[in-house]
C-alpha cells in the first residue's frame, strides 16, 4: 500500500487520505476565462502534479507533490502550518 | 506401487499416531505431518484427480503447491489443495470436477472428442444458429468449474495483523538464511518466512546437499531463532508485492500485512516439466516432487523409476533418489550424456544406467497408470517398463514478486533462465531465482545480498556477489512433438503442444495474444510450471530468442488466497446520535443515513396512522425532531467572514451578529453539493450546519479554502461533540418558555435569530428556523446533556400531546413550505438556476465556489424545479419520488418529491423539468409504474403557508 | 457441433487461415489512421470498411492487439441507463452485440444473464426507479424489484448484508450480459483484416503532423505515416493523444482494478452490482467469479494492483455472499480509465480538423464497442457527427454543461 511520510504525523497509509487533485486552485483565478476553461480542461498526461491530500483522521489538509506515471512521492507539505492554524 | 519407506533421517511426519480420512468414499490413514497427497501415495492412490477439460487421469506433479490437477472438495470446502494441506482427520475428501466419482468418471469421454475441440475452438463452434447458443452455454458452463461451492461454508473472517520490520526475506531456503544471518547484529529488525513446514528449503529435501550443509544448516538455524531482532515464519506464504514494500504474508490465523523497509528475495526455481505424448499420467513426475516425497513424509511414489534429464541436476536427484533407497534403473537423458561431465560417470557408478540423447519419447499408460516409456536412441526404438518418471529438465525463476516491484530481468543465454539485473532501491535477489545454483554459491549469494542490504541501510557491508552458475540448469527445448497430440504443456487447462503452433499460425503470435488465446497459465497455478516452456516454444515459433519473445505480466497472487483472508475483520463505522436509546424506546423505524441511522418514523398504530399523527401534532400542537445528524462547524477568526463568503453562494459575510442565513454551496462547476444554516455569533465567529450525508465532505471545503487563501481563521468540526433537537407547533414557545430565561418574543428573538442561552440548565445555543413551517427552534447542545433535555422536553410537553418525529414527517412538513433537499430535489447537475434559489448567488463577491460556471449557467438553465398539486386526497398515493414528467413520447423531467398534505387535503410534489416547458406550463402529466398517466397542475412551490404568517408572534 | 469443428478432426494439424494481417511495415499513407487497437479502434475500422467502403486504414497500437481495456474490463453489456442519450446509444449498442457473433462468424459467448443493481437505501432506491422508468419509456427492460425478487434470482445472497445496508430493493435490467471480451476484439480484427484494413502491434505514436490546424500525419516509432484523418480511440491515453494536437482533456487517468476466483461450478446467475457496496460480480464461463469495484481514488498512469483494492472487495463482497470466505482468488489487475466529469462519453469531431474522439470511456466503454465502432465509423466517414453521439461531443464542457448520467450510481460497469 502507498505510504506517505507526513509531516508531523510521519508515515500514514494512503488510505487514510482523499485526494482531491489541484482543482480548487481555481478558486481565486483573476482571469475568469482561464477560471472557466480550468473547470473542465487540464493537463491530465503522466507528469509530476501537485495534489491536495486530505487526512481523514487529522483532519488535515497536505500539498503533495507526486509523479502521476510512477506514483512516486517528491514532496509532502502540511498546506497549512498547524501554528497558523490556531492564530499563532 | 507407491508405498511408505522406512523412516527418513529428518522427516516431516511423526509415525506414532494416525489419522483418519476418507478420498472418494474410501479410508485412508495418515501420520500427523503428510500432505493429504503423501498419505494417499503412502496406501497407493496414485490416481488423484482429473484433468479440467479432458478429465484425464492425473496424479502428483510437484507436491509444492502448483498440482491444481489435485483439488479436493469436503462438505463445506473446495478446491483443496492437497499436495500442500494436511488432512484433517474425520474429513472426506473427494476429487473435484468428475461425474461419478474419480475412477469412473464419464467425464472422460470428452477427451474422445479432444480431435474436435482444438485450440480455441469455442469461439468456432456453437453460435450458429443463434437460438442454440444457450443450450450449449449451458452444457459448457455445466463442464466448467472445478469444485463446487458451499453454502454452508462458515462465513470465517481473519484479521490482518500489520506487521513492520526492517528486512522481510522471502525464502527460508539456504540464500535467504545466509541473507537474514548476514543482517544479524546490525540493529536491523529481520523476518524470514517460509511456505513449507520447515525452513532450509532444498537443503531439506535434496539428500546431497542436507548431507553437505548439515553443520552449516544447524549453526545458522540456532544462531537465527537466539536472535532477538529476527523471527522465522513458516508456513508462510507472500502472496505479493504492493507499493511501498508492502507484502502479504498468508499465515494459518490470517494475513500478515508486512511493511518492510527493505526486502531480499530468495524464493528459488519452480521445476518445469517436460512435453512428451502423455506426460500426464499419473506417475510421471517432477523429479523434486519425488525428493520432497521421500526425504519429508517418508513416502515413495513408485516402484521403478526412470528420470529423464534435461541437465545435469537431474543426476543429482536420481543419485539422491536411489540413496534414499528408491529404485531408480534408468537416466534418459535429452542430450549426449557425456555432456553433464562426471555426473553421468556418478550415476553409472551407482547403478543407474544412462541413456541419451534419446528422441521419441513417449510414456505409455495401463488403467490410467504409467506403465512403461518408449524412446529412440541412436535410431534405435525402446520401451522400459517403469511406474515412475521423474522429469528433471529445467526451472523457472520464482520471480512473480520481483516482477511486482519492478525489478528488471534479462536473459542469460548461457544460463538458460531469466536473471534480475536492475533493482529499485531497498530490494535485492539471491540464490537459484538470483541464477545462483550451487549450495556454495547460494549461502554467498545470500550473504552478498545481506550486504547490499545492508548498505543500504547505510552501514558499513562489503558485497562478494559469487558468479552466476557457467552450466545451463534448464534445457532449453524440452519437448517431443507427437502425431497423436496430448504432449501436455500447461496442466491446468490441458494445452497441448500443437495448440501452440495452431495459434501461432492463425495470428497470435506474441505472447499476450498467444496467452489468452490459447488459456496458457490462467489455471490455478497462474502458468508456474507452464510459462518457460510456452515461452520456449513460442521462441521457436517465431525464431527469436526467448529474450525477444519477453513475458507476460506476473500479477498477484503468488498462490490464490481465500476471501476470507482478504477480507479481515469486519469494520464498519457507525455514529450514534446521543439520543438513539430514547428512538428506540419511542418505537422508532430506522433507516440508514450515511454512517448515522435515524428514525424515519415512530410506530403507532398503523404507518400511515403514525405519520399523520406525527405530522398533527407539530401542524397542531409540539413536535421534536432529532437533527444531531446535522454537520456543525465553529468559524473563528478575523477571515471567518471572508472564508464563508468564499466557499457559499450568496453574502453570508453581511450577516448581522444574532441571525442566521441559509446558504448554499456549489462546488467548482456550480453543482449545488450542500446547503446548511450559517449563524452569526460575533465580528470573528459563525456557526455553521452541514446537510448529514455532506458534512465531511462540507468540513473539508471549508479547510482547505482557508488553506488556499491563507485565511487567518480556525474551523472546528463539533459534528459528533454537539447533539441538536428540532422542536416546533403552535405551542413551542409556551414550552421552551417553562424551561429557558431567554426572551422568546419575536422582538427578542426574532424569525432567523441565534441566541446562547440556558435550557434546561443546560447551556445552549438555539437558532430559529422555520424548516417544517412552524414557529420552531433548533437546539444544539452538549452531546452528553441531550438525553437529559429530550426527556424533560418530552416530560414538559406530554400537557400538548408532544410528539417525536421522524425523517419521514419532516419530509412533508418542508415539502408543504417547498424546501429543497439536496441530492433529492437536486441531482449531480442541478445548479442554482435550475432551482428557486437561484437568489442566494451573489455575482458582486470577486470570487466564491462555482463562480466561473455559474456565470455562464446563468444564461442557459436547462431544467427548472416546479410545484405541482393533484386532485388525489388518498393517503395511499400512486405518484412515486423518480415517476417520469413526459408529453408524449418525450421525457419533460421526473418527480423529485411528492406526498399528500393533510393540511391542504391534496397531493403536493417537486418536479424537475426542461426549462422551455416550465415557462409559462400550466400542467403536468406524470407516468406512473403501471403505464397510467396523472394529470397535475403547477403551483408555486410554497405549498402552506406562503406568507410565513405563522412564525409571527401569536402566542 | 458444427461441420468447422469436425474439419480438425480429420486434420489435427488444421490452423484456420491467419486471423490478423500483420504487414511488415506502414505505407506512407492511408485514407484513416486508427489510433488504438482495441475494441473500439478495430470496430471503427471494421464499420469503415463494411459500411463506408473506406478500406485504405492503419490501426496502431503501442502494445498488442486488444491488451488495454478490451482485455482488462468485467464484460458486462447493458443498456440501463439514465439519460435518453446514453440509452438510445447503449441499447443501440445491446442490440449490435446480439447479432455481433454471426456477424464476426466468432462466437463470442454472448451470454444474456439478467443484471441487478441493488439498492441498500432508500436513495438509491429512488435512482433505481428513475433509471427505471427512463428505460421503460425507451421500449428497455428494465423494472424495480423487491429483495424477494432478488432472492429468488440469486438464492445464495444475504439479503440483511451482514446486518447493516440491508437491501431494500434492486433494479433489474434483464437484458444484461457477459460476453468473451478478447473475442469482440479478435472477431472485429478478422473481420477488418478480411476487408484491407492493417494493423500494426507494438507501434508506438509518437505525435500527430498538423498543418494549418488539421491533420496531415502521424508520428511512429516505425516513421511518419501520412493521413487527413486520425481517430484516437486509446481508453487510459487520452489526454496523451489530446496534447499531441494542442488541445487540453476533459479526461481524467484513474486505474480500475478487478480480481477473479478459482473456478468453480456455476451457481450464480445474474450480474450482480451494489453500489453502496462498490463492488460488482458475475460468474464466467469457465466458472470463475469476474469481480470489480470503484475507480482507485487518485490519478495514475499505471495499470499496478493494489492490496487495498482486493481486500476491501473481498470484505463487501462476503456482505453479500458470506460463504465465499474459501473461495480463493487467484489474480488481479487493473487498466486504466478515461474518466469523465459526467460519466458519459466524449466523442465526435473536434476542434482540430481530422482530428476525430472516441474518448471518455470511464469504466463502461466495454459495452460500447460495437455502438461506439458504428457512429465513430459513420463520423469519420461523413466528416459529421452521427446523431448518436450529438449529445456526446467536447463542446459541452466549454459550455460549462455536463450530461445527466451522473445521477446514477457511482459504480456504473
Amino acid at each position: 500500500m502507498k505510504q506517505f511520510r507526513c509531516p508531523i504525523l510521519g508515515l500514514r497509509p494512503a488510505q487514510e487520505f482523499i485526494c482531491a487533485g489541484s482543482a480548487i486552485e481555481g478558486l481565486l483565478q483573476a482571469d475568469s476565462a482561464a477560471a472557466r476553461s480550468g473547470v473542465y480542461f487540464g493537463d491530465a498526461t503522466a507528469r509530476v502534479k501537485r495534489e491536495w491530500w486530505y487526512h481523514r483522521p487529522s483532519q488535515l489538509w497536505f500539498l503533495i507533490e507526486r509523479d502521476t506515471a510512477s506514483d512516486e512521492v517528491m514532496a509532502i507539505e502540511l498546506a497549512q502550518p498547524v501554528e497558523d492554524a490556531h492564530g499563532a | 506401487m507407491a508405498h511408505r519407506v522406512p523412516p527418513q533421517p529428518h522427516e516431516w511426519i511423526t509415525r506414532d499416531r494416525k489419522v483418519r480420512f476418507s478420498f472418494e468414499g474410501e479410508p485412508v490413514a495418515a501420520y500427523p505431518g503428510d500432505t493429504i497427497t503423501s498419505a494417499l501415495l503412502a496406501s497407493d492412490h496414485t490416481l488423484l484427480g482429473r484433468s479440467f477439460k479432458y478429465h484425464r487421469p492425473r496424479g502428483i506433479l510437484s507436491a509444492a503447491n502448483h498440482d491444481s490437477n489435485v483439488l479436493l472438495q469436503t462438505a463445506t470446502r473446495t478446491n483443496v489443495r492437497a499436495d500442500v494441506e494436511m488432512p484433517l482427520d474425520g474429513e472426506a475428501y473427494t476429487a473435484v470436477n468428475t461425474h461419478g466419482g474419480l475412477k469412473r468418471d464419464w467425464g472422460q469421454l470428452l477427451e474422445a472428442l479432444s480431435p474436435v475441440l482444438p485450440v480455441g475452438f469455442y469461439y468456432k463452434a456453437f453460435f450458429r444458429p443463434r437460438w442454440l447458443f444457450p443450450l450449449w452455454e449451458r452444457l459448457i458452463r455445466r463442464a466448467s468449474g472445478l469444485g463446487w461451492v458451499s453454502t454452508d461454508f462458515p462465513p470465517t473472517r481473519q484479521a490482518t495483523h500489520r506487521v513492520y520490520v526492517d528486512c522481510l526475506v522471502i525464502g527460508g531456503g539456504a540464500a535467504g538464511l545466509a541473507a537474514a544471518s548476514a543482517l544479524l547484529d546490525h540493529g536491523l529488525t529481520v523476518i524470514v518466512i517460509d511456505e513449507n513446514a520447515r525452513l532450509g528449503g532444498r537443503l531439506h529435501y535434496s539428500r546431497s546437499e542436507a548431507e553437505a550443509s548439515r553443520d552449516w544448516l544447524a549453526t545458522t538455524l540456532s544462531r537465527l531463532e537466539s536472535a532477538a531482532e529476527a523471527e522465522l515464519w513458516t508456513q508462510s506464504v507472500a502472496v505479493g508485492w504492493y507499493s511501498d514494500h508492502e507484502v502479504p504474508v498468508v499465515r494459518a490465523d490470517g494475513i500478515h500485512l508486512v511493511t518492510a523497509r527493505a526486502i531480499i528475495v530468495a524464493t528459488g526455481v519452480i521445476e518445469t516439466p517436460a512435453v512428451f505424448r502423455n506426460n500426464d499420467l499419473p506417475g510421471v513426475m517432477l523429479a523434486s516432487a519425488a525428493q520432497r516425497l521421500v526425504r519429508r513424509y517418508g513416502v515413495a511414489p513408485f516402484e521403478d523409476g526412470i528420470v529423464l534429464a534435461g541437465n545435469a541436476s537431474a543426476y543429482e536427484a536420481a543419485i539422491d533418489l536411489k540413496r534414499d533407497g528408491l529404485r531408480i534403473t534408468t537416466i534418459l537423458d535429452l542430450d549426449l550424456p557425456t555432456t553433464r561431465g562426471d555426473r553421468a560417470v556418478e550415476a553409472e557408478a551407482e547403478g543407474i544406467r544412462v541413456v541419451g540423447p534419446i528422441k521419441h519419447l513417449e510414456a505409455r499408460g495401463s488403467r490410467g497408470q504409467l506403465s512403461s516409456v518408449t524412446y529412440n536412441v541412436n535410431g534405435s526404438a525402446h520401451e522400459l517398463a517403469c511406474d515412475g518418471l521423474l522429469m528433471s529438465v529445467g526451472w523457472a525463476p520464482a520471480g512473480q514478486l520481483l516482477h511486482q516491484a519492478r525489478v528488471r530481468f534479462t536473459y542469460d543465454p548461457q544460463l538458460e533462465q531469466v536473471l534480475p539485473s536492475e533493482f529499485p532501491a531497498g530490494i535485492a535477489a539471491a540464490g537459484r531465482v538470483n541464477g545462483r545454483f550451487g549450495l556454495a554459491a547460494r549461502i554467498a549469494d545470500g550473504e552478498a545480498a545481506g550486504a547490499k542490504i545492508l548498505l543500504y541501510f547505510k552501514q558499513v557491508a562489503t558485497v562478494v556477489a559469487p558468479p552466476v552458475a557457467s552450466i545451463p540448469q534448464s534445457h532449453s527445448r524440452p519437448w517431443f512433438p507427437h502425431p497423436k497430440g496430448k504432449n501436455f504443456v500447461d496442466f491446468d487447462e490441458d494445452i497441448q503442444l500443437h495448440d501452440f503452433s495452431v495459434a501461432y499460425r492463425e495470428g497470435f503470435d506474441n505472447v499476450e495474444l498467444m496467452k489468452r488465446y490459447t488459456t496458457n497459465g490462467m489455471g490455478p497455478s497462474q502458468g508456474k510450471h507452464s510459462n518457460l516452456n510456452a515461452a520456449r516454444i513460442l521462441a521457436e515459433l517465431q525464431g527469436r530468442s526467448l529474450a525477444e519473445v519477453g513475458s507476460t505480466t506476473a500479477r498477484p497472487f503468488y498462490h490464490p488466497v481465500t476471501m476470507g483472508a482478504l477480507a479481515g475483520r469486519r469494520l464498519r463505522p457507525r455514529w450514534d446520535s446521543a439520543l438513539n436509546g430514547e428512538h428506540t424506546r419511542a418505537g422508532a423505524e430506522w433507516m440508514d443515513a450515511g454512517l448515522w441511522c435515524r428514525p424515519k418514523f415512530y410506530r403507532g398504530g398503523s404507518d400511515a396512522e403514525s405519520r399523520l399523527a406525527e405530522y398533527r401534532a407539530v401542524r397542531e400542537r409540539l413536535g421534536i425532531i432529532d437533527v444531531s445528524t446535522l454537520g456543525k462547524f465553529e468559524v473563528i477568526g478575523p477571515d471567518a467572514g471572508q472564508l464563508l463568503a468564499l466557499c457559499y453562494t450568496s453574502a453570508v459575510d453581511k450577516a448581522a451578529i444574532g441571525m442566521t442565513r441559509y446558504v448554499l454551496m456549489c462546488d467548482q462547476r456550480g453543482i449545488i453539493v450542500d446547503d446548511g444554516v450559517a449563524a452569526r455569533i460575533g465580528e470573528q465567529r459563525f456557526y455553521v450546519t452541514a446537510g448529514s450525508s455532506h458534512a465531511q465532505a462540507t468540513y473539508r471545503t471549508l479547510t482547505q479554502v482557508a488553506a488556499l487563501c491563507r485565511l487567518n481563521v480556525e474551523v472546528v468540526d463539533i459534528t459528533r461533540q454537539l447533539a441538536a433537537i428540532n422542536i416546533a407547533g403552535p405551542r413551542v414557545r409556551g414550552l421552551l418558555g417553562a424551561v429557558t430565561s431567554q426572551n422568546l418574543s419575536d422582538t427578542s428573538f426574532p424569525f432567523l435569530g441565534v441566541r446562547d442561552a440556558e435550557l434546561c440548565g443546560v447551556p445552549v445555543r438555539m437558532m430559529r428556523v422555520g424548516f417544517v413551517g412552524e414557529v420552531g427552534y433548533e437546539i444544539h447542545l452538549p452531546y452528553t446533556q441531550a438525553v437529559h433535555v429530550w426527556r424533560s422536553l418530552m416530560a414538559l410537553g406530554a400537557a400538548d400531546a408532544i410528539l417525536p418525529f421522524g425523517v419521514e414527517t419532516q419530509r412533508q412538513l418542508r415539502l408543504e413550505k417547498g424546501h429543497l433537499i439536496v441530492a433529492q430535489d437536486t441531482d449531480g447537475v442541478t445548479h442554482p438556476f435550475e432551482t428557486p434559489l437561484a437568489g442566494l448567488v451573489n455575482f458582486k463577491k470577486p470570487h466564491f465556489l462555482g463562480r466561473a460556471a455559474l456565470e455562464m449557467l446563468r444564461e442557459a438553465p436547462a431544467r427548472s424545479v416546479v410545484g405541482f398539486e393533484t386532485d388525489y386526497s388518498a393517503l395511499d398515493l400512486p405518484i412515486e419520488e423518480c415517476h417520469l414528467v413526459v408529453d408524449g413520447s418525450s421525457i419533460l423531467g421526473r418527480v423529485t418529491s411528492v406526498g399528500y398534505s393533510p393540511s391542504l387535503g391534496r397531493t403536493i410534489g417537486l418536479a424537475v423539468v426542461t426549462h422551455d416547458f416550465a415557462i409559462g406550463a400550466q400542467r403536468i402529466a406524470i407516468r406512473l409504474t403501471n403505464g397510467a398517466l396523472v394529470n397535475a397542475r403547477i403551483v408555486p412551490t410554497a405549498f402552506y403557508d406562503p406568507g410565513n404568517t405563522r412564525q409571527q408572534d401569536a402566542a | 457441433m458444427s461441420w468447422r469443428l469436425l474439419k480438425y478432426a480429420l486434420n489435427r494439424d488444421h490452423a484456420e487461415p491467419r486471423w490478423f494481417n500483420t504487414p511488415t511495415s506502414p505505407k506512407e499513407s492511408y485514407d484513416v489512421v486508427i489510433i488504438g487497437a482495441g475494441g473500439h479502434g478495430l470496430a471503427c475500422a471494421y464499420y469503415l470498411a463494411k459500411t463506408h467502403g473506406i478500406t485504405r486504414i492503419a490501426v496502431l497500437d503501442k502494445g498488442y492487439l486488444g491488451g488495454g481495456n478490451t482485455g482488462r474490463n468485467t464484460t458486462i453489456v447493458r443498456s440501463n441507463y439514465l439519460t435518453p442519450e446514453g440509452v438510445r446509444f447503449y441499447d443501440r449498442g445491446v442490440r449490435l452485440f446480439e447479432g455481433l457473433a454471426s456477424e464476426l462468424d466468432i462466437n463470442l459467448f454472448y451470454s444474456t444473464r439478467g443484471h441487478f443493481t441493488l439498492a441498500h437505501n432508500e436513495s438509491t432506491l429512488r435512482t433505481a426507479r428513475w433509471r427505471a422508468e427512463v428505460n421503460k419509456h425507451h421500449g428497455i427492460d428494465s423494472q424495480l424489484v423487491g429483495p424477494d425478487e432478488v432472492k429468488r434470482a440469486c438464492p445464495q445472497i444475504d439479503l440483511n448484508c451482514g446486518g447493516q445496508h440491508a437491501i431494500v430493493g434492486a433494479l433489474y435490467h434483464a437484458p444484461g450480459a457477459i460476453v468473451r471480451h478478447d473475442a469482440v476484439a479478435w472477431g472485429y480484427a478478422r473481420a477488418a483484416s478480411q476487408m484491407g484494413v492493417e494493423i500494426f502491434q507494438h507501434t508506438e505514436v509518437t505525435g500527430i503532423e498538423m498543418a494549418n490546424d488539421r491533420v496531415c500525419g502521424v508520428r511512429t516509432n516505425r516513421g511518419l505515416i501520412k493521413t487527413d484523418k486520425v481517430l484516437s480511440a486509446v481508453a487510459g491515453a487520452t489526454p496523451t493523444t489530446l496534447k499531441m494536437v494542442g488541445l487540453k482533456s476533459p479526461v481524467d487517468i484513474v486505474p480500475l482494478q478487478a480480481c477473479v476466483t478459482e473456478p468453480m461450478k456455476p451457481w450464480l446467475d445474474p450480474i450482480i452490482v451494489s453500489g453502496s457496496l462498490h463492488v460488482y460480480v458475475s460468474q464466467s464461463a469457465r466458472g470463475e467469479l469476474v469481480m470489480g469495484a470503484a475507480v482507485d481514488p487518485a490519478e495514475l498512469h499505471s495499470t499496478r494492483s493494489s492490496f487495498e483494492f482486493v481486500s476491501s472487495l473481498a470484505d463487501q463482497m462476503l456482505d453479500l455472499f458470506p460463504f465465499l470466505a474459501g473461495v480463493k482468488i487467484s489474480r488481479q489487475w487493473a487498466g486504466m480509465a478515461d474518466m469523465t466529469p459526467d460519466f458519459a462519453p466524449v466523442m465526435g469531431k473536434t476542434a482540430i480538423a481530422g482530428f476525430y474522439l472516441d474518448a471518455g470511456w470511464g469504466t463502461w466503454g466495454f459495452k460500447a464497442t460495437p455502438v461506439c465502432g458504428e457512429t465513430m465509423a459513420f463520423t469519420l466517414a461523413h466528416d459529421t457527427n452521427h446523431r448518436l453521439i450529438e449529445a456526446f461531443g467536447m463542446e459541452r464542457f466549454e459550455r460549462m454543461t455536463m450530461l445527466g448520467e451522473k445521477g446514477a450510481a457511482a459504480v456504473g460497469h
